[in-house]
């Protein structure tokens, strides 16, 4: 579809961007399977940690399956295990088509995905044995983290070597995210294992180091390369430029600038110097910023040309992921009112807003994303359409029984724990949530639905692409758009 | 600006949901884009309002932000190397803090937080006790009466046969001072006393941290449980 213009000459009949996802087919669909892979797992934990909370009883006789290690896995495979294997899908296919250079190998970047997923696996067995750091975020023990820096090394390799062949001249805002945010991860990384896992910090700053590291892990990478894959797969569904591109510069800079403040928000109320507290409180305010320029970026651009392009899940995920965006932005500065976290500080409230960011948002960005790419990878649609609408209505019940169960329980907490005239006993407070632990379970259940039915989609995708040569050539498959509408 | 005008975007025979058909090629979505912010930095022609709204919008959080961080910026404005000394391993409070800290207590809330934590187990949380082993805390002249004898009694413990309020009792009452294994501080103890002296209908006199001090010093020879006969 994406045809190259008539005037530029190409050694091969294919178009361009057909040379380049062939390039790249490889290891993206590895790590689309992995990712895929690690999500069931994830919802798989993350049901049985839910059932824990529920039925306490439940699993609680065999120390690797007790509740405090299954929320760390669970954690761990959502973010390591999906998280990053969709945002290094999403990264190589989206720098390689912006910078218009097929990857000159892909040998490395297979071995480097391989790599990172034998160290998540390393790790979190690590974790069931009972060898966990103890910090949020970097649960997994030294010897994992060291496999997982060095592969990721030997990926971000990979796709510094294809942007230092660009062909295009123009750096696109996706650029902006993808490029910086694989830079950053590295830095967030070696500093908060050196600080924290190999230990100079001691005490109180030691939270403040997981704080500061746990939300950059989201504001710094995850969500960067979403809002990359936002700000090009958009325009490239809908047909139309970016409504008001130029405040994108102020978003991006903005949004990282101020976001990589905002975990210390996540302190107030702990024993931390107050003006520490204070900087997490301010920067969710600016986050006012990019919130309201990447919502008029990508949001009016939704709206405005919704009706081009055909149906698919691609655009429902990326409104519902904008809408996330948007949302956990603003709930991020009602919330720290002294009024409201006075109540909902330390509760299930907290790991709501934490499911907005890592699923509502960036996990939606990705799915579309995946949507759109692996049918171009393969040369063929999708499988199976039933899957895909299967996964997508699940997914989206799952996430709003979740993150609403989880909200909800929060202040049922919050309420019965300040209740001081009252003498709460902990049982008390306890029962207070339980009844919308259940649904929080049941949402569990939904997304595990889901998540086999993308699993599925996609290692019959695979499938068929390794036994079977595609019926058409890739333009035939893919029909060129026409040329994109400008009318500002 | 190039004003490419594209036929609308035809749905085209590849309408097929699980293709997710594109509707902008990657060489247009670069050269539109590279366009608009080129635009940007060489106003053509009019204004648009987006940057004037900007402008205020930004200026309006930086104000808002920057009032809100003065007004709870605790700890930074002694500088930032008293800010940051909690990073610091040789950091004494002894050294390095301010010194003596005047503290505003509410002695009967601090009271009732000692009190619900330890005494409430034996007396307690209407403070009746249990007939035949701990007395009542209520109405009680051993709590309202004489403060020296009640100041001994929580200092260093009481033993063997009592009579309260026409009932008789036989317990142990654990010392709370430097002989017993609780350590209170002379404060703990005065706030808890000040506490049981006015709950419950109890209208005695406040205890203060001094007072506790004094019988401290002067019964510092006491190491047994006293028994009722000794007070």
């Amino acid at each position: 579809m994406d045809s190259t213009s008539s005037n530029t000459p190409t050694s091969t009949s294919q178009p361009d961007w057909a040379r380049i996802d062939a390039s790249v087919k490889v290891p993206v669909l590895f790590f689309i399977y992995a990712a895929a892979a690690w999500l069931v797992t994830a919802s798989v934990l993350g049901f049985i940690a839910a059932a824990q909370l529920v039925q306490p009883a439940f699993l609680a006789d065999c120390a690797w399956t007790t509740h405090g290690r299954i929320v760390p896995l669970a954690r761990n495979a959502l973010i390591y295990g999906w998280g990053f294997n969709a945002a290094f899908a999403v990264m190589i296919w989206m720098v390689a088509r912006l910078c218009r250079t097929p990857a000159p190998k892909w040998g490395a970047t297979l071995v480097g995905g391989l790599f990172w997923n034998a160290g998540i696996k390393l790790g979190m067995a690590g974790i069931i044995i009972g060898q966990s750091t103890g910090h949020f975020m970097l649960e997994m023990p030294a010897y994992a983290a060291a496999i997982m820096f060095v592969s990721y090394g030997i990926i971000g390799a990979g796709v510094t070597v294809i942007f230092s062949r660009r062909r295009e001249g123009n750096m696109f805002a996706s650029q902006w995210y993808a490029l910086t945010a694989m830079f950053w991860f590295p830095w967030l990384f070696s500093i908060a294992q050196y600080t924290l896992v190999f230990g100079s910090l001691r005490g109180t700053s030691q939270a403040i180091a997981a704080a500061w590291y746990g939300h950059n892990v989201y504001a710094l990478f995850l969500g960067p390369i979403a809002l990359g894959a936002l700000y090009y797969l958009i325009p490239k569904r809908v047909g139309r430029p970016i409504t008001q591109y130029p405040l994108a510069q102020i978003g991006f800079w903005s949004f990282v600038f101020f976001g990589s403040f905002g975990g210390l928000a996540t302190l107030v109320g702990s024993p931390v110097p107050a003006w520490v507290q204070t900087v997490g409180i301010s920067a969710n305010f600016m986050l006012l910023i990019p919130v309201f320029a990447i919502a008029i970026n990508l949001g009016v651009t939704l709206l405005s040309g919704s009706k081009a392009g055909g149906s698919g899940p691609a655009l429902k995920f990326f409104k519902l992921s904008v809408l996330s965006f948007v949302a956990v932005g603003g709930l991020s500065v009602v919330l720290s009112m002294p009024s409201l976290s006075h109540t909902i500080q330390f509760t299930f409230v907290g790991e709501a807003l934490d499911q907005l960011h890592w699923y509502a948002f960036a996990s939606f960005a990705f799915f579309g994303a995946i949507y759109f790419m692996l049918p171009r990878l393969i040369v063929r649609p999708w499988p199976s359409g039933a899957l895909v609408t299967a996964h997508f209505w699940a997914s989206v019940a799952g996430a709003i029984m979740i993150i609403g169960s989880l909200v909800l329980a929060g202040f049922a907490q919050g309420a019965a724990i300040n209740d001081i005239e009252g003498y709460p006993a902990f049982a008390d407070v306890v029962a207070a949530s339980s009844g919308y632990l259940v649904a929080l379970a049941l949402g569990y259940l939904t997304l595990i639905v889901g998540h086999l039915a993308f699993f599925v989609n996609v290692v019959m995708a695979i499938y068929q692409a390794c036994f079977s040569k595609p019926s058409d050539s890739a333009e035939t498959v893919f029909s060129a758009p026409a040329a994109m509408e400008v009318n500002s | 600006m190039p004003r490419r005008k594209g036929t609308k975007m035809s749905q085209n025979e590849n309408s097929d949901p699980r293709l997710e058909a594109s509707a902008a090629s990657d060489q247009d979505i670069q050269a539109v884009h590279a366009a608009l912010l080129h635009d940007q930095q060489e106003p053509a022609q009019g204004y648009s309002l987006m940057p004037l709204f900007m402008l205020g919008f930004v200026s309006t959080m930086i104000f808002v932000v920057a009032i809100y961080f003065i007004h709870n910026r605790a700890g930074l404005s002694d500088g930032l190397g008293v800010a940051t000394t909690i990073h610091h391993k040789g950091y004494d409070p002894q050294v390095h803090g301010g010194g003596e800290v005047e503290v505003e207590v509410d002695a009967i809330a601090v009271g009732k937080t000692l009190y619900s934590q330890v005494c409430v187990a034996c007396h307690q949380i209407n403070g009746q006790g249990l007939p035949g082993a701990f007395p009542p805390l209520v109405a009680s002249d051993w709590v309202t009466g004489d403060e020296e004898r009640l100041i001994k009694v929580v200092l260093h413990g009481l033993q063997g046969p009592i009579e309260v309020n026409g009932a008789p009792f036989n317990g142990i009452m654990p010392a709370f001072g430097p002989s017993g294994t609780y350590k209170w501080s002379d404060d703990k103890i005065a706030y808890v006393l000040t506490y049981i002296r006015q709950e419950w209908g109890n209208a005695a006199g406040e205890i203060l941290p001094d007072q506790v001090t004094a019988v401290k010093e002067a019964t510092a020879s006491q190491t047994a449980a006293y028994t009722a006969g000794d007070l």
